[in-house]
């Protein structure tokens, strides 16, 4: 073949911006095939950055006028300051308004992001090529499976690794400066989207459901019924944890005497896991069998476990490991059949 | 490595090989051998067996019994991956990827890479190499399929239903490029297809694959020498001395192939038959006995 009998095919495709040739072999390939992922990935990150931001920077605004009043606004606020009133009157509104609805929406985000990563990101990744058979254009190149296959998940994983590490340290940023720290926001860190997005839950979940949407990718072989299950086992997996997550740690238990009907009080910051009455005789009655405060006539008093603030971590440590233990059962799996299995 | 293939290597070996689907066996008891540097036409009917065959020549299906060694290697070996190349019948390929990226897939995963090669087949094409693969046509796509086989510079070409959707004379440029290929390289070439026209004066060695077993294997010349077709007015009975693969009559007249087993007597035009007429015979009667050339036996080194 002469180099004439060429023609329009010798023309080389457009170089592209990004230099692709520092990467090599299986590296290659899988950013060739997830580089959209990257781009999502970190496109979230920055959006969620300039968001906080900017919320941060309105806060910070009106923070810096009781502050320079010479006062501090809450409860002991110093009346005899003039203007003080109006200007911690402007933060709790400022708060608020850059608070609420952001910061909900960051936290139900990073909650249900796990979800579209076992969707989007796990589930396609080995079905879309038993679909298309495009596994055994790789499986049949000078490279084992295994390293194939490994390059493809460190890939994803790491994308999904360092993009909900990046948004859950934004998060906790704010919510940490900007909601523990002000008098007037919910700062309860137990609650059920402040708990599930703060942490290392984002990650952790994330990353299981990455390995599970994998595994559903693989024993399903078809992406959309793939994507389907992937994303009803990820949302079975946090409601299951969610029903059990107070019963995660040995919780403190107390008996507390009557109170003036102000039934079981555990301490600020703590989640209450069970709470009940004491009758005259000893017996215990739980609440919610019915039987109110005062519904049960004379009562000793009332008793309660809780999970006080201090066991946050621990909690969310404990969480972590079933977890992990299950995306690392899940990985092994896939790896096996993908090494061993028939194509 | 492939210096030598010639002087009697083995490139594949199957003993007693059988896949299970649910719908039941796809291959059942298939033993055959095919020296390295031979062109191996694998031929059968919609459904015989060929793609489960080489898919497990390949490595990508594991058998149900039975054992294939590839140059001496079980298809998983790490170190059989380079040296044998596996074209699909359904040419799969990434689809978003660019025939340039295409082609740089096969340069990151083949250590053994011959850019020039791939790029000469796609060049034969005249496709662009910025034209995605999602919107070529599928007779490209084999183009495109072939070109990342042939540059990987195989021992071992796997080829299943290559030209299926290909143009006559792409079809003819292609084989073309096998052929120089196969006489330049030693290059071993199993072709599946089950149209019989591609295969004369390309292919030099024979695998019929019927209903999931191996009818014909060897020599494609020695297997067309030990029939004869026969045609005349004599009865059926004057060839039970032979072994008879098929009989028709047309009127008066019987047309007959046989495997002669000494002279043949009475009145016949006897004539070798030609490698279309051979398939055929054997595919329409599926009781006819199957034949092994020496070639074609398999040895004892593959233990299952």
């Amino acid at each position: 073949m002469s180099a004439d009998t060429l023609g329009p095919a010798a023309t080389p495709a457009a170089t592209p911006w990004y230099r692709t040739e520092l990467l090599h072999g299986t590296a290659w390939l899988s950013w060739r095939q997830n580089r959209w992922l990257v781009a999502v990935g970190a496109a979230m990150v920055a959006v969620l950055a300039v968001l906080l931001s900017s919320e941060a920077h309105q806060i910070d605004l009106a923070l810096a006028v009781p502050r320079h009043l010479g006062g501090t606004c809450g409860v002991t606020q110093n009346q005899a300051i003039p203007g003080l009133g109006a200007a911690c009157q402007h933060l709790y509104d400022t708060e608020l308004s850059h608070t609420d609805y952001w910061l909900s929406l960051d936290q139900v985000g990073l909650t249900g992001l796990p979800l579209l990563i076992g969707m989007f990101v796990g589930a396609p990744l080995l079905a879309r090529e038993y679909e298309r058979r495009t596994h055994w254009l790789a499986w049949t190149q000078s490279v084992s499976r295994t390293r194939w296959f490994a390059a493809q998940l460190v890939m994803a994983a790491a994308v999904v690794l360092l993009a909900t590490t990046a948004l859950t340290a934004l998060s906790d940023w704010f919510w940490h400066d900007y909601v523990a720290s002000s008098s007037v926001l919910n700062n309860y860190r137990f609650a059920d989207v402040t708990y599930a997005s703060t942490g290392v839950m984002p990650v952790v979940y994330s990353l299981y459901a990455l390995a599970l949407g994998v595994a559903v990718g693989l024993l399903l072989r078809r992406t959309l019924p793939a994507i389907g299950v992937a994303g009803l086992l990820t949302g079975l997996t946090q409601f299951v944890l969610y029903q059990l997550r107070r019963q995660l740690y040995p919780a403190v238990s107390v008996v507390q005497p009557t109170n003036g009907g102000n039934g079981f009080l555990p301490p600020p910051g703590s989640w209450t896991v069970t709470s009940g009455v004491i009758l005259p005789n000893g017996s215990r009655v739980a609440e919610r069998t019915g039987c109110t405060v005062n519904g049960c006539g004379p009562i000793k008093g009332y008793y309660g476990s809780y999970q006080p603030a201090a066991h946050f971590w621990p909690l969310q440590f404990v969480e972590s490991g079933i977890l992990l233990a299950l995306t690392l059962a899940l990985l092994a799996f896939v790896l096996h059949r993908v090494r061993r299995g028939s194509a | 490595m492939s210096s030598d293939p010639i002087t009697g290597q083995t490139a594949l070996e199957a003993v007693g090989l059988g896949k299970q689907y649910r719908r039941g066996w796809a291959l059942r008891d298939c033993t055959f051998r095919l020296p390295a540097g031979r062109i191996c036409g694998l031929v059968g009917p919609n459904g015989a067996g060929k793609s489960t065959l080489l898919s497990l020549l390949a490595g990508l299906l594991t058998p149900g019994e039975g054992a294939v060694r590839v140059f001496g290697l079980g298809p998983q070996e790490p170190g059989l991956r380079s040296r044998f190349a596996y074209v699909a019948q359904d040419k799969p390929l990434y689809s978003r990827f660019t025939v340039a990226e295409t082609l740089r897939f096969g340069r990151e995963f083949n250590p053994r890479w011959d850019q020039a090669a791939a790029a000469r087949v796609i060049a034969q094409g005249e496709l662009p190499l910025n034209a995605r693969i999602g919107t070529l046509s599928g007779g490209q796509r084999t183009r495109v399929a072939l070109a990342l086989a042939l540059g990987k510079r195989p021992d071992l070409l796997l080829l299943d239903e290559p030209m299926s959707d290909m143009d006559p004379l792409a079809r003819h440029q292609l084989m073309g490029t096998l052929m120089a290929e196969a006489a330049e390289h030693g290059t071993t070439i199993v072709l599946s297809t089950h149209i019989l026209a591609e295969l004369d004066g390309v292919i030099d060695y024979l695998l019929l694959v019927d209903k999931g077993a191996v009818r014909l294997a060897g020599e494609a010349e020695e297997i067309l020498d030990a029939h004869r077709l026969l045609t005349g007015a004599g009865t059926a009975g004057q060839l039970s001395a032979h072994t008879v693969v098929e009989e028709r009559v047309q009127g008066r007249r019987l047309t007959a192939l046989i495997r002669p087993r000494g002279p043949v007597t009475g009145e016949w035009e006897i004539s070798e038959p030609t490698l279309e007429e051979l398939l055929l015979a054997y595919l329409r009667s599926p009781q006819a006995p199957s034949l092994y050339t020496r070639e074609a036996h398999a040895g004892q080194a593959v233990a299952a």
